[in-house]
């Protein structure tokens, strides 16, 4: 086991190593002066060529890319353009809004979508399995981005119930800081809950029809410790693997749902940062990104294989 | 493996009975938070359906009502913070550093220059008292106010002021051009500065105080500190109000301060008395339109900016708002290369300008004529240097006399490669419009969608475009527009309009200049049309029904606005 992470951490090299050279060159390649956005629309020829010499863009890009790629390798980022601050910083206290609203959805979508894809299997064809397998259609089928203006109609304009837009340290006030992402995580998890409801049915109807529950049945044990205890541990590969690729899917979704809610997170400073034409964040931003997916992946695997012993076994042969 | 699955049993239903717990919390939690005070009914917003007047000379509402806070020296509420939603993070808090609108909108609230202008636009003393010209225009002679006090408690001096101008001709160009023309500056006194000019210079104190990238006036320990290398990260000024911290895309905030003293006893345009009545102001960036209207639905910002003029119609009329129009401030204009090979036929330019409609780009852009006007002249009505020269030849619209000027050109069916960007809808729509008009001429064109990044720096090489949109904020004199720099993209000059422009900034006074611009003027819409212009516009603003005065010409000033309670 021990083996296996320290081999997928590894991994981890090749992959950062393309992720780098490619979103280095293509965010080269791409039209756009840094410089001339940061000198502003009224400066002179002269000042930006300036900025470009002061920001080292005068330079030839094999060199600005070794000298970029020699400071990554030593964890070294470099400094945005636009923020005046170094990229790790830059990353670091964006990371907490991001983190936060990946983890608030996930939660959400986890007690929304779990219960509510057993409860389906549980009562098939009944009103509930209608309803439930209806609304998760809905809310695969809406994106969040809408879901969250329409939220924001509701509970920030009409009722005022919540704040449309921004953020508060949880650190600062822990409560606050829920009020703010509550909304945002509700328009991202939804989808992700729904996903999962659908998933969680399938096969928990799967496993409802295998040869052990009906014996467990037939042992005269009572239906919900037939669940409980022999089904649902069964549902749980799936469902891990949905959570899985969830975690990808709602740092993702993060991006836009951050833009609406204007929420001072990662996937906004990305957005902004490919706006403003800041070339570092670009490329730290997205190396973090696929850090973080890759780590992300490994978790899920380890998950796999502490949450089924037949993996574990297998493993171990 | 009996007693593990109990601990997997028992963890998953506490796991399920927290997760309950915790989604009830939330709920309670933001049902409990009391909800904002309910939209405040006002009467529908005047401003809504008439220019704002001058909101800086306007004479604010009194706070009538006993139940209200008492009402500061001239009027306004004092108290409060103000959050004003703004279009994006600045790229830095130095004005000097760079041009860029939304660094100007910030730091000119706690910052100052030697000279601002009035409400009539004409360049008046805010950190000077007063400047006087030699006969021969050669000597500027620039006394400055005494016991003016920076933030940090100094006394600004003739010794700040000296290397706040010197770093500032390093960066900005307006600075260059300046100090280009100046001999020697010396200081007799710490409250007097003499500049000897090689030759007059007309715009000398039109100059020192423009804001975009302006001439700001900061402690000499901090700008000698800074350099011309690098930001100030830590601006201090004299402004009415003090940085205090800046949260990179969150916020920037800025305090009253409390030792401010104005130049005068009213206040006129962005100069005269200045009133510092909010405790706070949070610059918020919010890029997305969409959520800085809902914030001030919903009770969130105070003030929003960039909001889009179609929008105007649906929310003229909502009760939580208040629409703000600007007075005339903006040109759209699009701009011709006169270095490539096709737009620098002189007959190809004027085909274009007698085929265009200028109105029916406007509307697409910019909906109604509560937002649009039409007008040939290249300056502002409301500025000194309205001139209607060569009105004949704008707005033509004349595809007959188009075609012949084409016939007479030497256009071979090349491809115009026409760069707007989506990024300001109304530069794209009013393409869209003259894409089309052009089309219908008989041209060949290609409407290149890009973004503003991407055009800002395509536009410096003339090798890849043909025409650009664009458009200009409000600039006070016609020798800083950006079609008289011969280096800005388009490239308009020649000897005779160059020989013009030197006569514009060499001659004094102001009729003589009003006189050389319209000979500019002239040229510009019957022979050389180095650009399209197509009129002048308002720009369209929310702010909750509680803030008052804000000063929306030449450019957003939150000194003199208040909160009602």
């Amino acid at each position: 086991m021990g083996t296996q992470i320290v081999r997928r951490l590894l991994t981890l090299v090749p992959v950062l190593a393309v992720v780098a050279v490619v979103v280095f060159f293509l965010v080269h390649v791409a039209p756009g002066d840094p410089a001339a956005v940061m000198a502003g629309n009224e400066a002179s020829v002269e000042r930006v060529e300036q900025l470009r010499h002061d920001m080292g863009l005068d330079r030839p890009l094999a060199e600005q890319f070794v000298s970029w790629a020699s400071r990554a390798v030593r964890g070294d980022l470099g400094d945005s353009y636009f923020l005046n601050q170094p990229v790790a910083q830059a990353l670091a206290d964006r990371m907490e809004p991001t983190g936060l609203l990946t983890l608030y959805a996930l939660i959400l979508s986890i007690i929304i979508g779990l219960p509510a894809g057993i409860v389906a299997a549980v009562r098939r064809n009944s009103w509930i399995d209608r309803l439930t397998t209806v609304t998760a259609l809905g809310g695969v089928a809406i994106p969040s981005f809408w879901l969250g203006i329409l939220m924001i109609l509701c509970f920030a304009v009409w009722l005022r119930w919540l704040p449309a837009a921004g953020y508060t340290n949880f650190a600062d006030d822990p409560l606050e800081n829920l009020r703010y992402l509550i909304m945002p995580a509700f328009s991202l998890g939804l989808q992700q809950a729904a996903l999962l409801a659908r998933v969680v049915r399938s096969s928990m109807l799967d496993v409802l029809w295998e040869d052990y529950v009906r014996t467990a049945r037939a042992k005269g044990l009572r239906e919900q410790v037939v669940l409980v205890r022999h089904a649902l541990p069964n549902v749980i590969i799936p469902t891990l693997t949905v959570i899985g690729n969830s975690m990808g899917s709602l740092l993702g979704g993060a991006v836009v749902t951050e833009a609406v809610f204007n929420t001072p997170g990662v996937g906004r400073l990305v957005v902004q940062s490919v706006l403003r034409r800041d070339f570092p964040v670009i490329q730290g931003a997205v190396l973090a990104i696929a850090a973080v997916y890759v780590l992300v992946n490994l978790l899920v695997d380890i998950a796999y294989v502490l949450a089924d012993p037949r993996i574990r076994e297998g493993s171990r042969s | 493996m009996a007693a593990d699955r109990r601990t997997r049993r028992i963890s998953r239903r506490d796991f399920i009975r927290v997760a309950a717990l915790a989604s009830g919390a939330s709920v309670l939690a933001a049902c409990s938070q009391s909800a904002p005070p309910a939209p405040v009914p006002t009467a529908p917003p005047s401003s809504g359906t008439k220019p704002a007047a001058a909101p800086t000379t306007a004479a604010p509402a009194p706070a009538a009502t006993s139940a209200a806070p008492a009402p500061a020296a001239s009027g306004g509420v004092k108290g409060g913070t103000l959050r004003a939603a703004i279009i994006g993070e600045p790229p830095s808090l130095d004005p000097q550093w760079t041009t860029a609108t939304v660094t100007a909108n910030i730091s000119w609230h706690y910052v100052e220059a030697l000279f601002t202008l009035d409400a009539d636009f004409k360049a008046i003393p805010m950190l000077a008292e007063s400047l006087e010209t030699s006969s021969d225009g050669l000597t500027r002679t620039v006394k400055l106010r005494k016991g003016v006090l920076f933030h940090n408690g100094k006394e600004m001096t003739a010794e700040d002021v000296d290397a706040s101008l010197k770093r500032w001709a390093q960066i900005s160009g307006l600075g260059k051009n300046l100090f280009a023309k100046v001999d020697t500056v010396s200081s007799p006194d710490k409250y007097t500065m003499v500049f000897k000019m090689k030759s007059p210079y007309a715009i000398f104190d039109a100059v020192l105080g423009y804001r975009s990238g302006g001439a700001a006036i900061m402690p000499k320990e901090v700008v000698e500190q800074a350099t011309e290398k690098n930001q100030v990260t830590n601006p201090i000024g004299t402004g009415p109000y003090r940085f205090v911290e800046q949260l990179k895309d969150r916020y920037t905030r800025v305090v009253r301060w409390e030792k401010y003293q104005s130049n005068g006893d009213t206040p006129s345009g962005p100069g005269g008395k200045k009133n510092a009545y909010f405790d706070e102001i949070r610059f918020i960036p919010v890029p997305d339109q969409n959520v800085r209207i809902a914030g001030i639905q919903s009770g969130d910002y105070d003030y929003a900016e960039g909001i889009n003029t179609d929008q105007y119609s649906l929310l003229k009329d909502n009760k939580q708002v208040t629409t703000l129009l600007s007075p005339p401030s903006k040109t759209p204009l699009h701009y011709f290369n006169n270095k490539s090979a096709i737009m620098s036929d002189q007959k190809l330019r004027q085909a274009i300008l007698a085929a265009i409609d200028p109105e029916a780009a406007l509307k697409a852009a910019w909906a109604t004529t509560d937002f649009y006007r039409l007008s040939p002249s290249l300056m502002l009505k409301e500025t000194p240097w309205y001139t209607e020269a060569g009105k004949e030849f704008y707005n033509q619209k004349n595809p007959d006399k188009a075609r012949q000027l084409l016939k007479e050109s030497k256009y071979n069916g090349e491809t115009i490669r026409y760069m707007t960007t989506r990024e300001y809808p109304t530069m794209y729509q009013e393409s869209v419009v003259l894409n089309q008009q052009m089309q219908a001429i008989g041209l060949k064109t290609d409407l290149q969608v890009i973004d503003w990044a991407t055009l800002v720096s395509r536009r410096s090489k003339p090798e890849e475009w043909e025409i650009f949109s664009t458009w200009h904020g409000f600039v006070q004199d016609p020798s800083m527009m950006d079609w008289n720099n011969t280096t800005y993209p388009g490239w308009w000059t020649n000897e005779k309009v160059d020989a013009l422009r030197d006569k514009l900034l060499t001659t004094l006074d102001q009729k003589g200049r009003l006189d050389v611009l319209s000979q500019e003027q002239q040229l510009f819409w019957s022979e050389d049309v180095p650009l399209l212009k197509l009129g002048d516009v308002r720009d369209l603003y929310l702010t909750s029904p509680k803030l008052k005065d804000v000063g929306l010409l030449p450019y957003t000033m939150f000194w003199n606005a208040y909160l009602t309670k």
